[in-house]
């Protein structure tokens, strides 16, 4: 499970929602599908980083407003926002029809450990929203049941959710992910684009291929931007500068100069005979940002004594792979 | 030689297959040997920008893909075009001394055709310098429920399997399990034969169809007009027989329903957001695996490779024996693709602007290097691809 606990969520629920195998499929067999709204409600005074995530469905006539928190207790205005709304404001603000918000009703969900905050914060609003936790083995229905008793009897007595596998692309990342789920993403996207003959790459265009861009606000994707961009400049100035710079928001080719030994002969840095090479940079990547995020992770080989990617590795040889991929590990 | 146009190309094709054509100064008939036609099935990608004249574009990618260094010592060659809109003519010098031709068909600007009569050797040289990685132009990967398809269009005359799953090392659970298997099946009987070796459960799990060996006739009141045709899981079939026509419609057949295959995929299961107020469009597919692989970062180290078969580059952001997730490029096709990989199945999440043929390059590698029955599902457990004509 990715240690983002609010993107985990709602991949699960955007999985549920669409009929991935390996999930529940009782939220889509109610009709449940998932809507995104990032603009067009007014809500001031709010934090507008995230968009709002309904589930909503024709056949039962219900929207669900989901909040999800990965702290021990949710802000009071994030669910009052939700006392003011009138089926009118969402029908001409959102792209939720009649039939959808005929009924409507919010719901928390949040971590089991935090149950007894959780609790005490959904009691206190005047919301009277679900309170969803997440356990071990799925998510549970803890207070207030639903509307519709078709929805509450899917959380109780629990749903079941192999967290191990729950699928976590749908929404790859967003501006609260670690680095190295960021990185992840981008930088084969990055390296892809490079490997075709492109440079001047805007950070602005990495940022519109992302999934969310289009779904988040306008602050999420002010955030998102950031992050991104913070990442890109990590790796541009770290482990991957023989293949890409960033100069203020455009990606470039490595240049030759400074002895790179991948650039030049007028060809792109990322070329056929550097990919696997790159790889192994990548990996260095990705394993020293990791090690940032979890400092007390154990690991077999700290990163700054690695050996350097480019003493005694054939870039020929598959031996460079295999240990791109135990570095990554 | 330089093809005119398609007519022409069609003719010379037509007297090269069976043997029969004019020679010498007077053009009086007389003929040679009867040489095989081989036609490589090839995706042009990304596809042409839309607003761009597509057919311009393929020309650049050729002029492009001739550029090549290795290509242009080894093989020093020039596209010459034709009085036909997409049609083109390679002209090279193989080793600098064998004059070789190909003929190049773009009049779909995304999925190419390339007949020649090349020896298998060199066209296949040719052909893998034309695809090499990070080029505009990859080859098609058949699964084997395409192929048998392919088959099924007319009378089987031979099936050739070969499972190779030795990448991944024996991993013990089954003592009886088979790490490598290839077997050819010739004649009429054949299907019959494989049909009873995959009754046997044991057996199916190592059974992949890689070519099928056809005999195809597009008219069945005319059954003199045929072709014996050899399709090879990687997008190459090579004709013999007495009709090219019977060839070009096979082919034709063939790309259809790839495509059809691949542009369903890419309606359907493309990961995107739209429109301002935004929208979630895309599923994820499963390839069902019909027996646990074990380790899924034993599998994430081997598809993280970069060498074939699987040829993908990228780091795991998550990797143990339960779960591995990452964001791939396939170095053959071009295009992305996110994996989330368990001991049960390989969840894959196609992002925007990626060719579906990357799924379906992974279908059939998984099929000849994992698993024979390996099941790609989409949402509510349905096939994704979608055989009937």
């Amino acid at each position: 499970m990715s240690s983002n606990f609010r993107l985990s969520v709602v991949n699960l629920l955007l999985g549920m929602c669409r009929g991935t195998p390996g999930v529940s499929g009782a939220l889509r067999g109610m009709g449940y599908r998932d809507v995104w709204i990032n603009s067009g409600l007014t809500w001031d005074g709010q934090d507008r980083s995230h968009p709002v995530f309904v589930l909503a469905s024709r056949e039962t006539r219900h929207s669900l407003f989901v909040e999800v928190t990965g702290s021990p207790e949710i802000d009071p205005g994030r669910l009052e926002r939700y006392t003011r709304l009138t089926a009118v404001e969402l029908r001409q603000g959102t792209r939720l029809s009649r039939e959808q918000t005929e009924t409507y009703g919010v719901a928390v969900i949040g971590r089991h450990d935090h149950r007894e905050t959780l609790r005490a914060c959904v009691a206190e609003s005047g919301v009277r929203p679900a309170l969803i936790l997440k356990t071990a083995d799925g998510l549970v229905l803890d207070a207030n049941p639903f509307v519709k008793a078709a929805l509450t009897n899917i959380f109780r007595p629990l749903l079941p959710v192999d967290w191990q596998t729950v699928p976590l692309s749908w929404i790859p990342f967003d501006h609260e992910s670690g680095s190295v789920e960021i990185a992840g993403v981008i930088v084969p996207e990055v390296v892809r684009r490079l490997l075709h003959g492109e440079s001047g790459i805007e950070v602005d265009d990495v940022c519109r291929r992302q999934v969310l861009w289009r779904l988040t606000t306008d602050t999420g994707r002010r955030k998102l931007r950031e992050r991104i961009r913070e990442v890109l400049a990590d790796a541009a100035s770290g482990e991957m500068r023989r293949y890409f710079a960033l100069h203020g928001d455009v990606i470039e080719a490595a240049a030759p100069e400074d002895g790179n030994p991948e650039a030049g002969e007028g060809k792109s840095p990322v070329n056929p005979r550097t990919l696997r090479i790159a790889s192994i940079r990548f990996a260095r990547l990705m394993a020293r940002l990791r090690e940032l995020e979890q400092p007390d992770r154990v690991s077999d080989t700290p990163v700054d004594q690695l050996d350097d990617p480019l003493d005694g590795v054939d870039p020929d040889s598959s031996s460079a792979s295999t240990r791109a991929s135990s570095e990554g590990s | 030689m330089i093809a005119q146009d398609r007519g022409q190309l069609t003719a010379f094709l037509q007297g090269r297959l069976t043997g029969e054509y004019a020679t010498g100064a007077a053009g009086k008939p007389s003929g040679g040997d009867a040489i095989p036609v081989k036609t490589y099935l090839l995706e042009s990608h990304p596809p042409a920008d839309p607003d761009a004249d597509g057919h311009v574009s393929c020309e650049q990618t050729l002029h492009e893909l001739l550029s090549e260094a290795l290509l242009r010592s080894r093989c020093p060659s020039r596209a010459h075009p034709s009085a036909d809109r997409g049609l083109f003519t390679i002209e090279g010098s193989y080793r600098r001394r064998s004059p070789v031709h190909l003929y190049v068909d773009f009049l779909d600007a995304r999925f190419w055709l390339i007949h020649t009569l090349a020896r298998s050797e060199t066209a296949d040289w040719i052909i893998g310098r034309l695809t090499r990685v990070g080029t505009g132009l990859a080859r098609i990967a058949l699964p084997g429920q395409l192929l048998e398809t392919a088959a099924s269009l007319g009378s089987v005359r031979g099936l050739i399997t070969v499972h190779d799953r030795r990448m991944f090392g024996h991993d013990g659970t089954d003592p009886g399990g088979t790490d490598f298997m290839s077997m050819q099946l010739w004649g009429r009987r054949s299907r019959q034969v494989m049909s009873l070796l995959q009754a046997d459960d044991s057996l199916n799990e190592c059974l992949s169809v890689s070519r099928v060996h056809v005999q195809y006739w597009p008219d069945e009141e005319n059954r003199e007009a045929y072709c014996i045709e050899d399709i090879h899981c990687d997008g190459r079939l090579e004709a013999r027989g007495t009709s090219i026509a019977a060839h070009l419609h096979l082919v034709d057949t063939l790309r259809d329903r790839v495509r059809r295959n691949v542009e369903r995929i890419e309606s359907h299961y493309r990961v995107s957001s739209e429109g301002e107020q935004g929208s979630l469009s895309g599923r994820s597919a499963t390839f069902r695996l019909s027996r646990p692989v074990g380790d899924a970062a034993a599998l994430c180290d081997a598809i993280l490779s970069t060498a074939p078969p699987f040829r993908y580059w990228g780091v795991a952001m998550t990797s143990s024996s339960a779960y591995s997730r990452m964001r791939v490029l396939d170095l053959s096709v071009g295009g992305l693709l996110d994996f989330e990989i368990t001991s049960d199945f390989i969840r894959v999440f196609l992002p925007a602007g990626s060719s579906a043929s990357t799924v379906v390059r992974l279908y059939a590698t998984l099929q000849r290097h994992l698993d024979s029955r390996v099941r790609l599902i989409g949402k509510d457990m349905q096939d994704v691809f979608e055989l009937q004509a």
